[in-house]
């Protein structure tokens, strides 16, 4: 059975949506995975505005080999296959007990895992780890 | 090593509703984001993506504070059906005979319930969510998941376990609590935050 695992910390200063900055650092299986960074504005009382970026991808700085162990943990994780690259997250409050947000996304996804076989090992039941994905 | 990477723009639009202290309510849709072309998409004459494509979702989520301590959750979505998308056959070497992929409308749903052994400190999860197949021969999978937080100092801990068959994954998290986020704004505004 599989067994990986995630570690995630996130760091800021200030809350977001009150002028401050985020970084989430997030680790797969022993390997740092991607670090995201981010800040927001309060725009007014009613209204957040925040950014959101990739600022590192293992995906696209790995060897083959450490490619395959990340995607080990990626076979079943059907939204893991893309990951933002860039986030802008609007919230507004119009009224005290509504929240309406509107997240606009660059969504990225990296053609390596297919180059090999997804678990690391040889077997044609590889492709249903594909086939978990939305594709 | 052949590498390609596809960029695509999505956007996602949410409303939360507050009923009462008690009830919550929310709505979410996820537009479809196209991120591989159809046959152009191929290494090494191994064509992985025929055609990449996540969804349209919309997912109707409820919250209910049964008691101080005690948080229930559940949330059902719907996933569209994609446009021509398909995956490769059981035979990773060829492009050949692909298998439909996400033809029809699925329906997922999650539960879960939180309960704070001591408010704002120390939280105990359990859930539970479905996961249906997009392929035809892929079974459906049904996950239980648990997890527990701990808040001391400036610092909120978390840990969580995601489990179905043939799935195991374990996570770890560390994170400012809300005690930090409220000291950082009074050290830059000088004013209480709840």
């Amino acid at each position: 059975m599989p067994g990986w695992w995630d570690a995630t910390i996130d760091l800021g200063f200030l809350k977001q949506g009150v002028s401050g900055v985020k970084t989430r650092v997030q680790a797969k299986s022993n390997k740092l995975a991607y670090v995201y960074g981010g800040f927001g504005f309060k725009i007014h009382d009613w209204m957040d505005l925040s950014f959101g970026a990739l600022l590192y991808n293992a995906y696209q700085n790995t060897s083959e080999g450490q490619v395959v162990s990340n995607l080990s943990h990626l076979q079943d994780t059907s939204l893991d296959l893309q990951y933002d690259v860039l986030a802008v997250p609007v919230s507004f409050r119009p009224f005290e007990n509504l929240l309406f947000g509107v997240n606009f996304r660059l969504l990225s996804t990296s053609e390596d895992f297919t180059t090999t076989p997804l678990d690391g090992s040889k077997g044609a039941d590889d492709s249903k780890y594909i086939s978990r994905a939305w594709i | 090593m052949i590498q390609n990477t596809f960029l695509a723009p999505g956007y996602d639009i949410g409303l939360i509703y507050k009923f009462s202290e008690r009830f919550r309510y929310s709505l979410t849709y996820y537009s479809d984001v196209d991120l591989g072309g159809k046959d152009e998409v191929s290494v090494q004459g191994y064509t992985p993506f025929h055609h990449a494509q996540l969804p349209q979702r919309l997912y109707v989520g409820s919250a209910v504070n049964f008691t101080e301590n005690w948080l229930g959750v559940l949330d059902v979505g719907l996933i569209f059906p994609n446009s021509g998308a398909a995956v490769p056959g059981t035979d990773l070497s060829s492009s050949d005979d692909p298998i439909p992929s996400g033809t029809s409308y699925y329906v997922q749903y999650h539960a879960g319930l939180e309960y704070y052994v001591v408010p704002k400190t120390f939280a105990l999860r359990i859930g539970h969510y479905y996961q249906p197949s997009r392929s035809e021969d892929d079974p459906d999978r049904y996950h239980v998941t648990g997890g527990l937080e701990y808040v001391f100092w400036y610092i909120k801990a978390s840990t969580a376990v995601d489990y179905a068959k043939n799935y195991f994954n374990f996570s770890l998290s560390l994170a400012p609590s809300a005690k930090f986020w409220a000291a950082g704004k009074k050290a830059m505004t000088g004013k209480e935050t709840n």
